[in-house]
């Protein structure tokens, strides 16, 4: 969704450098070079790692960062931050699963559970902008409110017996072509959905001008507050989606479900190039940044290293990701970095 | 320069006129019965001191302020302009100070920012983005701008260009009146001129200019009529071959200026013995992009003014001597030693203090109670051991109150609650509590009222009754004038000059005039040897 795209047919006479220059600075581009250094290195020690198979193993458990990320990372470019989303994924799987155990239709039970997550990104967005919460504040407030309502309503026991046949499907429990799951496709139509209406319609720098100065954006005749309201309802209706699917991998939903999640699609979004400050952010880094969390946690799997030490690697690799993002950008801006901003 | 002259289109209407207009703040008449009238397709320029009411008025013009009365005329109708946007429908852009470009769009995305090109029918969801990187490519060529600077982030464009993108982001919507608020602020000397050369190409194509500035240097050649405004009223509006800079800052300080200079002042009595020790002494100090080989020195009992336009290095110099800001090159003496402070804290033990401007930003500690705020700096000296002795922090703190005349109901009222002049006063305590033997003030009087200023000089002549030493940077010039007993004076990163204010002077209105006059002229670079 930058506008430091590939160079078009009307703009021929850019030197190698200069392309390179520009490809170099899109948000998640240095972590996706060490992604491709990483995988070949890591490949001689665990060969089985690029095994079909285990590749779409890694594919079919990735979107499910993935989904929740494309979320996250508009709220940051708008210059935000949605800790709701891990129990937006617990409370939208659990509203899926009773109401299919009630006998409501399927089709009518996951619109509703995605209706659910929305309307909490909305109440999100209106304590943000009407009554002036900051964001941090805000969503840390409704991570505890939407996870207790679950504990609350399942009284500590899972929803179960809710899978029908076509909810193993729509859970990845299936292949659906070849190795790959239903939720792979739904998470690539998102992705290419989303991509579309930020690159061909007025949002994307709508979004970017909210998180990059909202004061110019207004100046500009744009409503922050209502880009903001948009941005966390997107984040809230994704991570529904993300709950109605989970609820269906996991077949029972456990009240924790999706505990955790608000950080691992922080990192995600950030690995992939997302500026906490705002402005700056990319849905293909999002994807880089889904990607290598999963490359990473497949890679501990196989090597079979102590899951005690899963948190510290991944965490090294964090910062690690944003250091080499940073250094990307400094490369990228070089000699064309003049008098810059003050 | 252009032919043509300044009287030849008298006849065609104003394209927009300030008839008569108002503005009341709270306590303040930042604008009086003022009036402005700007010709279509010309450079007018804007001109008074701080405080004169240009900001009030460009505000007004743009619908970020309403008038209380008055009325603003576009193309002979009068009009209510409300918001940013509706000035922007009737063809007045303005480009405030602080850049208003989104830093992490390109040029592109910030023209078009809110008003996208559609694609197909009007009512498109779609943007038009072929469209739009046409027309912007149009009018950068125009600027002679390089095309792929139009698609990379604002952020990595320097200012020059970050200025013309703007001005694009006005053309490209059909402004026939673009406000500039000091759009040369910052900018280098070589790019300073190409972009007048563009404000000039502009004024060719129709488009009528409304440039504020203090640079005076760079009206000539560029700017048709001038009006100069002072104290929220409007003085003159001359054509620009019929005056010359002197004439114009003369308008510009007036005459009226005894009254201020004289409540800063000191008596008669207190001249500074010839054989005063040199207490500071800084030469040479320099910084890349902002200080440029600065030397300065400061006796016992002295107090230095430093005048010059905001932006001029006044306060990065001071920021320099106690350490907040690194030095490229330098050397600082004080108190009998050299000193290299990397911090304020080390220049508080070398006993200097400095009291910032923006007491709100940089000054109080909101939250914390007024005793707390005065001894911050300083926990050491009320502490037992380790902790802070509550009781005799307050006590301290009720001292300062007394002698001060801190007006509050006590040491542990919150900071927040005392007026503007009050917190300079705690801010000054807190200068004081760490005992130093000189203090630097930036600003000492910025948003308080008169009685307030008073109470600020007395405390400043109190201090240097002492022996004690103090720096004092100041816009206001009466200020400057009044207190100082020398005022040295920056440009551009650089000393222009240095005048010394003899006893006396402050009480002879004709001589604070002609002395304020050169301070102007130092500080603009504007040519008034004479």
């Amino acid at each position: 969704m930058r506008t430091r795209e590939v160079p078009t047919p009307s703009d021929t006479g850019f030197g190698a450098t200069e392309t390179f220059r520009r490809l170099i600075g899109r948000p998640g581009a240095g972590i996706f070079l060490f992604l491709v250094c990483f995988l070949p290195i890591l490949s001689l020690f665990a060969p089985q790692m690029l095994q079909e198979g285990n590749l779409a193993g890694i594919l079919n458990q990735m979107v499910f960062i993935l989904i929740p990320t494309l979320g996250m990372t508009i709220v940051i470019i708008s210059g935000g931050i949605d800790l709701s989303v891990g129990s937006v994924i617990g409370l939208s799987g659990g509203v899926a699963a009773f109401l299919l155990t009630v006998g409501v239709p399927m089709p009518v039970a996951i619109l509703l559970a995605i209706i659910s997550g929305a309307m909490i990104g909305a109440i999100n967005g209106l304590v943000i902008t009407r009554l002036k919460v900051p964001d941090f504040v805000a969503t840390l407030a409704m991570m505890g409110v939407a996870r207790g309502i679950l504990y609350v309503w399942t009284n500590g026991i899972p929803f179960r017996d809710y899978m029908g046949d076509a909810y193993y499907i729509i859970g990845g429990l299936r292949m659906i072509v070849g190795k790959l799951t239903l939720p792979v496709f739904v998470a690539l139509a998102l992705l290419l959905i989303l991509t579309f209406l930020l690159r061909r319609t007025h949002l994307g720098a709508h979004f970017r001008a909210t998180g990059s100065n909202a004061e110019a954006a207004k100046l500009s005749g744009i409503r922050p507050d209502r880009i903001k309201m948009l941005a966390y309802i997107a984040s809230g209706a994704l991570a529904a989606v993300t709950g109605v699917m989970l609820a269906g991998r996991l077949t029972t939903v456990h009240p924790a479900m999706g505990s955790g999640y608000e950080l691992e699609t922080i990192a995600a979004a950030v690995m992939g190039g997302a500026a906490l400050s705002g402005g700056r952010g990319s849905f293909w880094g999002a994807l880089v940044g889904a990607l290598t969390l999963t490359v990473i946690q497949n890679a501990i799997n196989i090597l079979n290293i102590e899951s005690t030490w899963e948190n510290v690697i991944i965490g090294s690799i964090i910062l690690f990701a944003v250091l080499i993002d940073r250094a990307a950008m400094a490369l990228s801006r070089g000699g064309s970095r003049r008098n810059a901003s003050n | 320069m252009n032919a043509r002259s300044s009287r030849d289109d008298d006849a065609r209407p104003y394209l927009v006129e300030v008839r008569n207009v108002t503005k009341r703040f709270p306590g303040v008449v930042a604008l009086g019965n003022a009036s402005l009238a700007i010709r279509p397709g010309e450079v007018h320029a804007l001109l008074g001191e701080n405080g004169a009411g240009k900001s009030t008025l460009i505000k007004l013009l743009s619908g970020v302020y309403k008038p209380d009365a008055g009325t603003i005329l576009v193309n002979g109708e009068p009009r209510n302009i409300s918001s940013p946007r509706e000035a922007q429908g009737l063809g007045i852009t303005t480009i405030y100070q602080e850049h208003t470009l989104a830093a992490d769009l390109s040029p592109i995305e910030n023209i078009f920012l809110g008003r996208e090109l559609r694609a197909g029918r009007s009512g498109s969801i779609l943007v038009n983005r072929s469209a739009m990187r046409a027309r912007a490519q149009e009018l950068w060529a125009q600027f002679g701008g390089d095309r792929r600077d139009l698609s990379r982030p604002v952020a990595e464009l320097g200012g020059l260009k970050q200025r013309l993108i703007e001005i694009i982001k006005a053309l490209a919507f059909e402004a026939t009146l673009v406000i500039m608020d000091e759009p040369t602020a910052q900018l280098p000397d070589d790019e300073r001129d190409t972009l007048l050369s563009h404000i000039r190409a502009m004024r060719d194509r129709g488009v009528a200019v409304l440039l504020v500035t203090h640079r005076l240097d760079e009206l000539a050649g560029t700017v048709d009529r001038v009006t100069v405004f002072r104290d929220g009223q409007w003085i003159d509006t001359i054509p620009m071959a019929e005056t010359n800079v002197d004439a114009i800052i003369r308008k510009m300080v007036g005459r009226d200026v005894g009254s201020m200079a004289a409540a800063a002042a000191r008596s008669l009595s207190q001249s500074l013995p010839e054989t005063a020790p040199e207490v500071l002494s800084v030469t040479g100090l320099s910084r890349r992009g902002v200080l440029n080989n600065v030397s300065l020195t400061l006796r016992a009992g002295e107090i230095l003014g430093i005048g010059g336009l905001a932006g001029s290095g006044r306060t990065e110099l001071a920021r320099a001597i106690i350490g907040a800001d690194p030095i490229d090159a330098g050397e600082i003496w004080a108190n009998g030693r050299t000193i290299s402070p990397a911090s304020p804290a080390e220049a508080v033990r070398a006993g200097i203090f400095m009291v910032p401007e923006e007491r709100k930003v940089l000054g109080i500690v909101a939250g914390l109670d007024v005793a707390r705020n005065i001894t911050i700096s300083a926990p050491g000296k009320i502490a037992s051991s380790t902790f802070v002795q509550r009781r005799r922090e307050r006590s301290v703190a009720a001292n300062y109150v007394d002698e001060l005349r801190i007006k509050t109901r006590g040491p542990a009222e919150h900071i927040e609650n005392l007026s503007g002049g009050n917190q300079q006063k705690v801010l000054f305590a807190r200068a004081l509590f760490s005992d130093p033997n000189i203090i630097i003030v930036d600003e000492p009087t910025q948003g308080i009222d008169v009685g307030a200023k008073t109470e600020v000089y007395r405390l400043i002549r109190n201090f240097v009754a002492k022996g004690r030493s103090v720096i004092v940077i100041s816009s206001e010039l009466p200020e400057l004038l009044g207190l100082s007993d020398r005022v040295m004076v920056m440009r551009e990163g650089r000393k222009a000059g240095e005048l010394s204010v003899p006893i006396g002077a402050a009480a002879d209105p004709a001589q604070m005039a002609e002395m304020q006059r050169q301070v102007m002229a130092l500080a603009t670079g504007g040519n008034v040897g004479k």
